[in-house]
């Protein structure tokens, strides 16, 4: 938990940077949607290694699996006509056999899977340039509105995930309030205000399909921190310019924007009694955290206006600038972690107010983005599906504690009867499955294959998502969470560097950088609280031997 | 007692770790060429004592003197130049060198900068003579069996010219018969003037060997035996500090049916040889033997680890084919691993995780999704039934002292309702008191009509605990003993391949 909650701030903290220091450009609607089909794309092969590392071994073959899916997609749909249906099976067929033979090779013939995937690397690489003849292929316009439509389409509006998610988050309340009266335990408050925000998010969504005027619109966002016009695309969103008939651009599609905000400013009452009973706590850890907080919000803003006074001024941003921001945001996002931490822990009892408080002043944040306005791209739908998917299997399945016990200490999980050569061979079957979703949306996504460079160094970034979201290489740790966010981080790191101008040559060298630099400050946090767990561990078993 | 030169004093020694005090205000003495065994329950002290004269550790308080200087033990070099070696339980050798060059790690002769690996050959020979073991210096390391290891780590002792040989527990993973030999070429070392600090929890060989015993108790010094007063009762008395009058209490219960019958069984280490037996409802039977009498591999066998080659195992009268462990666990058997952290337990994982591991598939609902209430009530259940102490169902199981990580264990096994429960030395490493109510359990289990067989090295147990012997030689059960004719010398005969009279 608490690394997801580390690889979490980073990611708010990665975003936040960028879009400062970018002015804005990271979050016009194009921009997000891009990154959420990349995070989604990286998301799910992230998730396929992850089931390996969990088994300790290594998965290096995905790039080229990757590759080698993509020259036979082209192949079977272009150049033999098979049609859709049967391209997908070929495709999911290979890739799960290829899977396949690789736990087979490692279980059965006790190769290293570090050998295995990197025969497999060399291999497939090797077969997708031969039966392509190493010429670039594609799928021509032929198939943009049927089969392209997976990676491509955006089906539906992040207003409409709002509208569901408030509706399932109020269903899910109202069941747990019937339980509580069942039992006749425990104080339902919580669960109704939850069912009261989650009806309030449910409705900012819903506020995107109405026919509100542009003057109302205006006229409501008075009141919030919310600005409409996009500095960078003032021209495209003038709202008054904006009409009511066209669909699509309609001026209400601002609302959800404007009631989140109001919805958000209830964080700030909540927050601050939360603080000040904090302080009464636990005064040190509270004065430390909340001195952050104010400090680093304080900077953060001055350090944002600074930035943006440059680009009014058409100046480049220098490194002073980035400097800044980077540090002063740091300090701040260090105050929200102490200050979420420090009540979790010292005030148990005010859990689930804090819980609403964090989602109170999410609503807040998005209300500051458009992201809104966006549409859902359908990599998305994959990924939501699947990694929900893969954490229940992983969580809450037989098979996902054998994963974790045998990933721990093979030889004990097989004396407690469990059969480590089928869970072995299944995790890479599940990574490979989840490479062909993977590389059957990358293909479609961009349309041009060369054999010789689709893909390549793919497993890399599957594997730097995985271990920055918290698997060890070492095996028997892992969340499916954590993978998704490590992704994230990944794309936001790569986004950053176009958006920021930075030479491309750099890319790597700053991705190698910065996940060097989180691993190590894991390592760092886990030695500091090391010998606190110990100590807490002696003291307690103390405790029982009295 | 020889009232020789006193060549380790130490005094007032305090060593605190964070939330608890390992030693507190303790005193030992060494005279030359003495035999001094240090005894105590697990988390007495005795290892954090040694690790200290060792140089691993540093002491909070107090004075080391060897040889009548005081001696700040800051590192494991120092103790080395003050002629002080430890061999640790857990032996240190790099499995993939050679045996000389193991003697030599770290401290390789040179010769223009490269190693000297004649002279390393011929000097780890040397050495190797002197503790008898006639084996090539250049064979690996990991090839040796445990009591030849163990006499490697001597000659490494010997080679830094040791004064003062401190063992832990050395004989706890050794045969009878290996530990024969350790205990002669110790003999040997006291004649060239070596003294030993003897750290051990099999009371029999600490009365057998020592001038004098040391007694640790909760990290305090507890007292001193010599001579005439080191016995059984005496030492136990000291340790726990009140009596234990029965400490095997074992009381044969009514044989049911037969749960178990091998006949003509041939395991994949010893194939040469066709094992028959049979096992009871309600009997525990013991498996003696040395160590590499195929012991382990015979429950291995039985438990599918690695299936038989060829014969026929049937349980409760049904002929069975066993291939894996959730074969044997499908039959109702149970298996307790001789290597609790290697094969026991996942370290890492919680109480919880642990004890439902093995049932997680029985309890499963629709056969795929865990039964979390389910691991909840049985790990509960499985703590009170076996007085396991930990904070919580929660805790790692990493974090447990041995004898509540082996209930652990067999909490696991017991929350799969098995029938018949194979046991691996269900006792090594653990203290007396987890020891005596493993006992008690397995008492318990028989009374209520499960079978119980289990190995162990130490004739005590074997002797105290079991209905019937069955002792194994090389690989073919040379005898069964029944209760009655149960004694040291008969079971020491059979199992070093003496004919069953």
């Amino acid at each position: 938990m608490n690394k997801i909650m580390g690889i979490l701030m980073l990611l708010v903290f990665a975003c936040i940077a960028t879009n400062i220091l970018s002015g804005g450009s990271f979050v016009i609607p194009f921009n997000l949607q891009n990154l959420m089909v990349r995070t989604s794309l990286f998301g799910i092969i992230g998730i396929g290694v992850a089931f390996v590392i969990i088994t300790g071994g290594i998965d290096l073959s995905i790039g080229s699996m990757i590759g080698l899916i993509g020259c036979l997609m082209t192949i079977t749909l272009i150049d033999h006509e098979l049609g859709i249906i049967p391209t997908l099976l070929i495709v999911l067929g290979v890739s799960i056999l290829l899977g396949f033979v690789h736990g087979l090779l490692i279980t059965k013939a006790h190769l290293q899977p570090f050998v295995v995937t990197l025969c497999g690397l060399l291999i497939y690489r090797g077969v997708a340039r031969w039966i392509t003849g190493d010429s670039t292929g594609g799928f021509g316009k032929e198939y943009n509105d049927s089969l392209r439509l997976l990676a491509t389409g955006k089906p539906f509006s992040t207003a409409a995930v709002l509208i569901v998610l408030g509706i399932a988050v109020t269903l899910f309340c109202m069941y747990k309030i019937v339980q509580m009266q069942k039992r006749a335990e425990g104080k339902p408050l919580n669960w109704i205000i939850g069912i009261v925000i989650s009806i309030c998010i449910a409705l900012s969504g819903a506020s995107r399909f109405t026919n509100v005027p542009a003057e109302q619109v205006l006229q409501l966002s008075r009141g919030t921190s919310v600005s409409i016009m996009n500095k960078r695309d003032d021209k495209k969103l003038d709202i008054s310019k904006f009409d009511a008939d066209e669909p699509g651009r309609r001026p209400s599609q601002f609302m959800p924007e404007i009631l989140l905000n109001y919805v958000g400013y209830l964080a700030i009452p909540l927050g601050v009694s939360l603080a000040f009973i904090f302080l009464k706590k636990d005064t040190n850890a509270a004065l430390l955290s909340l001195g952050l907080l104010i400090s680093g919000a304080a900077l953060t803003l001055w350090a944002s206006s600074y930035v943006g006074s440059l680009f009014e001024e058409g100046k480049d941003i220098g490194l002073l600038a980035i400097t800044e921001v980077i540090i002063t945001l740091g300090i701040f996002i260090a105050g929200v972690d102490r200050f979420l931490k420090g009540v979790y822990r010292s005030l148990p009892e005010y859990r689930g107010l804090l819980s609403i408080t964090c989602i109170l002043s999410l609503c807040w944040l998005v209300s500051q983005t458009p992201i809104c306005r966006t549409l859902v791209p359908a990599p998305m739908v994959f990924l939501a599906a699947i990694s929900t998917a893969a954490a229940i299997f992983l969580n809450k399945t037989i098979y996902g504690r054998y994963l974790l016990a045998l990933g721990n200490n093979e030889s004990a999980a097989r004396l407690s009867g469990i059969n480590t050569d089928r869970m072995i061979i299944l995790a890479y079957v599940i990574c490979a499955f989840c490479t062909a979703i993977g590389g059957i949306l990358f293909a479609l996504d961009g349309n041009s294959i060369q054999p010789a460079n689709h893909g390549n160094f793919y497993e890399l970034y599957a594997i730097a998502a995985a271990v920055l979201g918290g698997c060890s290489l070492r095996g028997g740790e892992g969340s499916i969470a954590g993978v998704v966010i490590g992704a994230a981080v990944m794309r936001v790191l790569y986004n950053s560097i176009t958006l920021l101008k930075i030479p491309t040559s750099l890319e790597f060298a700053i991705i190698g950088v910065v996940i060097m630099i989180g691993v190590l400050a894991d390592e760092f946090v886990k030695k500091l609280n090391h010998a606190k767990r110990q100590q807490e561990e002696v003291e307690r078993a103390n405790l029982v031997d009295q | 007692m020889l009232q020789q030169n006193l060549i380790l004093n130490v005094q007032k020694l305090t060593k605190r770790f964070p939330g608890v005090v390992a030693l507190n205000n303790v005193q030992l003495q060494l005279h030359e060429g003495e035999f001094l065994s240090l005894i105590g329950e697990n988390g007495a002290g005795k290892s954090t004592l040694m690790k200290i004269l060792a140089g691993v550790q540093l002491q909070d308080e107090g004075t080391i003197e060897v040889f009548g200087k005081t001696v700040h033990m800051d590192s494991v070099k120092t103790a080395q130049h003050h002629g002080i070696a430890l061999i640790h339980q857990e032996l240190n050798l790099s499995e993939n060198l050679s045996i000389a060059a193991n003697i030599f790690l770290g401290r390789e002769p040179a010769k223009a900068g490269f190693i000297d690996k004649a002279t390393i050959r011929c000097e780890a020979q040397r050495f190797l003579d002197m503790v008898g073991l006639k084996i090539n210096p250049e064979t690996l390391a990991g090839s040796l069996s445990i009591g030849q290891q163990q006499l490697v780590e001597i000659a490494k002792a010997l080679s830094i010219d040791a004064r003062i040989l401190i063992m832990d527990e050395p004989t706890s993973s050794l045969s009878a018969g290996e530990s024969e030999r350790l205990f002669e070429v110790i003999a040997e070392l006291r004649e060239r003037g070596v003294s030993i600090i003897y750290i051990s929890h099999r009371l029999g060989e600490v009365k057998m060997l020592s001038d004098r015993v040391t007694v640790f108790r909760d990290g305090e010094y507890a007292g001193d035996l010599c001579g005439d007063e080191i016995t059984h009762d005496a030492m136990v008395k000291q340790m726990v500090g009140r009596d234990i009058s029965q400490y095997y209490s074992h009381k044969p219960n009514p044989i049911g049916d037969v749960i178990l019958e091998v006949s003509n069984l041939r395991t994949q280490a010893n194939p040469e040889h066709e094992l028959s037996f049979k096992v009871h409802e309600g009997e525990i039977v013991g498996i003696s033997g040395l160590v590499g009498a195929g012991r382990t591999e015979l429950l291995d066998a039985l438990f599918g680890v690695v299936p038989a080659v060829s014969g026929t195992i049937a349980v409760s009268g049904q002929k069975v084919e066993l291939h894996s462990p959730s074969d044997a666990i499908a039959l109702g058997l149970a298996l307790v691993p001789e290597d609790r952290k290697g094969q026991g337990l996942v370290l890492q994982m919680s109480v919880k995780e642990n004890t439902s591991m093995a049932s997680l598939k029985a309890h499963a609902v629709n056969g795929i999704f865990r039964n979390g209430e389910r691991e909840e009530q049985d790990t509960d259940e499985m703590i009170a039934r076996l007085s396991t102490k930990t904070p919580n169902a929660d805790q790692t199981a990493g974090f447990l002292s041995g004898g509540n990580q082996q209930k652990v264990v067999l909490g696991k096994w017991l929350a799969t309702e098995p029938s018949l429960l194979l046991m691996d030395e269900p006792t090594r490493g653990i203290d007396i008191g987890a020891k005596q109510e493993i006992y008690q359990l397995m008492e318990e289990l028989a009374s209520q009509g499960m079978a119980v067989l289990f190995v162990s090295s130490e004739l005590e147990e074997i002797i105290g605990m079991s209905d019937r012997t069955i002792v194994m030689h090389e690989g073919k059960i040379t005898g069964e003993l029944p209760r009655e004719d149960l004694a040291e010398e008969s079971i020491m005969h059979l199992a070093t391949g003496g004919v069953q009279h």
